[in-house]
């Protein structure tokens, strides 16, 4: 393995850790307060039935820890790397369609503890953009290092 | 850009759906779960309204 490699390895580790536990703290915190991440979404003004809302405050904390864990794991990594990519996709339309539309909500992405600064809707785009960014990078870097050598440079 | 649409695809293709959907109705078994287990404020199991009943007026 050449020194270029390595150090793309290890950045590949260091970004897989990071989301992962950015997804393990996410969901931890979302999953210890669903009432408040109900409301959180039906701030957001989404449109679908409230249902549909109950069961999303209750499975997607979870989702987001369990492919955090998987993430950090590297269990699974072609599909948990989607999962991942997909999540992230979410944050961003539902944070940017929100902030189209001119409502006033709280990102409540990481539970209702967090400090105010923190839930501001432009920081919380940035930090999902961020994520996004990053969740990407990762899904396509599995698929060019299954490829083989020619990709990987 | 064209280095990343060209691993669109097979990044999709990689995705394996029964992997996908385990992950799915791992997530969703424990949230499920979770909700059944907390005494208060369930969202999915939420417990019955309580029913209210006439009482006829004592003679």
């Amino acid at each position: 393995m050449t020194t270029g490699a390595r150090s793309s390895r290890s950045r590949e580790v260091y970004i897989r850790w990071l989301l992962g536990m950015v997804l393990v703290a996410a969901g931890g915190f979302k999953a210890a307060h669903p009432v408040e991440f109900h409301a959180d979404l039906v701030a957001y003004g989404i449109g679908l039935p409230d249902a549909w809302l109950r069961g999303t405050a209750v499975m997607l904390p979870w989702l987001e820890v369990v492919a955090g864990i998987a993430l950090g794991v590297d269990f699974w990594p072609e599909t948990i790397r989607f999962v991942s990519v997909g999540l992230s996709a979410v944050f961003v339309a539902v944070l940017a369609q929100a902030m189209v539309r001119g409502l006033e909500v709280r990102c409540g992405c990481f539970g209702p503890l967090t400090p105010g600064w923190f839930n501001e809707p432009w920081f919380a785009l940035g930090r999902a953009l961020s994520l996004l960014a990053a969740s990407i990078w990762l899904w396509l870097k599995r698929v060019s290092s299954s490829a083989g050598p020619a990709l990987n440079a | 850009m064209r280095r990343v649409a060209d691993s669109l695809f097979p990044a999709f293709r990689a995705v394996r759906p029964a992997r996908l959907l385990a992950v799915l109705a791992v997530a969703g078994g424990m949230g499920l779960g979770c909700d059944w287990l907390r005494s208060e404020q369930r969202l999915v199991f939420s417990r019955p309204l309580p029913v209210f009943r006439i009482v006829e007026p004592s003679r």
